[in-house]
């Protein structure tokens, strides 16, 4: 690795900070293995009560990280989430971003 | 919570995963089938239970749709995922045919004779069950992912070995598993209930 590589990878500056908060650091996380899920299903498996959880949704689907999808399964309505591409190459690169920034740091 | 220190997502798959088989649902039809197998070797008039074993897997599936989606909220798994759960119920319908196959070749060779190997196996036929079964739950718990089929394994080999020094019918033996996995599944989906209650009006929205 370059010397400009690690200095890039230190400057936490550029860090998307979208993805840089721990709940939808999560969602994102839990989209990025799955499918598609509800935000029931999500908000089970990340642990939390509903809370402000609909603003991190939609502040990711605004960042077009996420896509809804509206499908009827059993002839009813099933509200589903999805990653987009580009919220999956989001994703890569920001674990890419701070896995390099966090090998840097000093013991 | 997923920070980037603690992030595994092999990790977050197979908890997602293992909470949707968290509500016990597969166990208690699991065990319903156990029993109902009991019920068609030791009552052999009860043919039809046959057919009923058949719409097991349809009763389980309406039975996810009835306790868990609204509970746990309706996910759809990625591809390695479904995989894995294409893979147990592969290798339970074939394991599942096999003894079927292997019992049937089992007691038509005993009648036809002339096949000795096979008098042991049947003279110790609880044994030669206790193996089969612990072998079959131990591949379904190791292709699943449940740890909880090793334990099934391990009970119903207990169960039968302990009928060889018992004075219990054979079909008693069958039933105990089956209601005892039943029975834990029951308990299972009680907790299940009370860990992920419906959430009115929140879901899907």
């Amino acid at each position: 690795m370059s010397e400009d590589d690690i200095q890039k990878d230190l400057d936490l500056t550029s860090i998307d900070k979208i993805i840089h908060e721990p709940v939808r650091l999560s969602i994102l996380a839990h989209l990025y293995v799955l499918d598609s899920a509800d935000a029931l299903f999500l908000k089970n498996q990340i642990g939390l009560t509903w809370g402000n959880f609909s603003t991190h949704l939609k502040r990711l689907e605004e960042a077009r990280y996420i896509e809804v999808q509206k499908e009827f399964v059993e002839r009813k309505p099933v509200t589903s989430y999805r990653l987009t591409e580009l919220g999956r190459e989001a994703f890569q690169h920001y674990r890419e971003q701070m896995s390099g920034f966090l090998k840097e740091l000093p013991e | 919570m997923v920070t980037m220190e603690n992030i595994d997502l092999k990790e977050i798959e197979r908890r997602a995963y293992l909470t949707y088989h968290k509500d016990g649902i597969l166990d208690i039809y699991l065990g319903i089938g156990l029993m109902l197998i009991a019920s068609v070797f030791f009552y052999e008039y009860f043919t039809g239970m046959t057919g009923t074993i058949a719409i097991l897997p349809v009763l389980y599936a309406a039975s996810k749709k009835q306790y868990t989606i609204p509970r746990l909220g309706y996910v759809k798994f990625s591809q390695s995922t479904k995989g894995r759960a294409r893979n147990s119920f592969t290798l339970a319908l074939l394991l599942g045919s096999m003894s079927a196959i292997l019992g049937l070749f089992a007691f038509y060779s005993v009648i036809s004779s002339g096949y000795n190997w096979i008098e042991p196996l049947i003279a110790n036929w609880k044994i030669t069950i206790a193996s089969i079964l612990l072998v079959v739950f131990s591949l379904f718990g190791y292709v699943s992912d449940l740890r909880r089929m090793y334990y099934y394994g391990l009970l119903s080999a207990i169960v039968f070995i302990s009928g060889v020094f018992l004075p219990i019918p054979g079909y008693m033996l069958i039933l105990t598993v089956g209601g005892i996995i039943s029975i834990n599944g029951i308990a299972h989906l009680y907790r299940f209930t009370q860990e992920y209650p419906k959430q009115k009006g929140q879901e899907n929205e």
